[in-house]
């Protein structure tokens, strides 16, 4: 999401000397201080990525974490949805 | 005789938190040799189910990702036809048909009779309804 944030000069401050500390913006981006504050601050989970073997003619998926335990029932429905 | 895999035996076959997962997994890797396909609509049936949150969760795949794992499966050392309807659909077998979920099975099993396949199905219903035109998987 693109947004604009109204930031505190103290806290601008603070993120480019963490920014300039860490090699600059190419290494540590605003966007990505900032994201990182709010992960470790608040908790968000992070995304867990399916495994996905991909030899060809033989392919398996180790579903996401999160994975609903999946039934006929289910599959149908999404199929007619 | 060569199989034409139903949407579940495909999509099982793929995702390893199916519960019939390891049964499509073994059956299909045994029967690829003989020559084996899907036809269209279930290419596009595993493409949706990979790329739908309620099936894979976080995981749900883009486009691009569904569409590689579909061809990889269908590559290899066996690889599977993707085959489409050579026949509009026909009345005397869609007419048997008790309900609107066994359309699709019925069209499947069309295919399957029109290409000189059988229907690979785990689904009781359709392998009762038509034991000439199916094989069961397992």
């Amino acid at each position: 999401m693109k947004t604009t944030l109204d930031l505190p000069d103290d806290i601008a401050q603070v993120l480019r000397l963490e920014s300039a500390r860490r090699g600059g913006r190419k290494a540590a981006s605003l966007t990505f201080l900032v994201s990182h504050a709010v992960r470790k601050t608040y908790g968000v989970p992070t995304v867990k990525k399916p495994r996905i073997d991909l030899t060809p003619g033989r392919v398996v998926i180790n579903a996401a974490a999160d994975a609903p335990k999946l039934t006929p029932a289910l599959i149908n429905g999404v199929l007619y949805d | 005789m060569k199989a034409l895999l139903d949407n579940n035996v495909f999509f099982a076959a793929l995702v390893r938190h199916h519960p019939s997962h390891a049964l499509s997994r073994r059956w299909l890797d045994r029967v690829k040799p003989g020559g084996w396909g899907i036809a269209s609509e279930t290419y596009l049936a595993a493409v949706r189910l990979l790329m739908n949150p309620k099936v894979m969760g976080s995981g749900a795949l883009t486009s691009a990702a569904a569409l590689t794992v579909v061809e990889t499966e269908l590559s290899g050392p066996h690889p599977g036809l993707v085959i489409v309807a050579p026949k509009r659909p026909a009345r005397a077998l869609l007419e048997r048909a008790t309900g609107h979920r066994q359309i699709m099975d019925t069209w499947l099993v069309q295919i399957a009779r029109d290409t000189g396949h059988k229907l690979a199905t785990h689904d009781t219903g359709t392998l009762a309804h038509w034991p000439e035109q199916t094989i069961r998987v397992g």
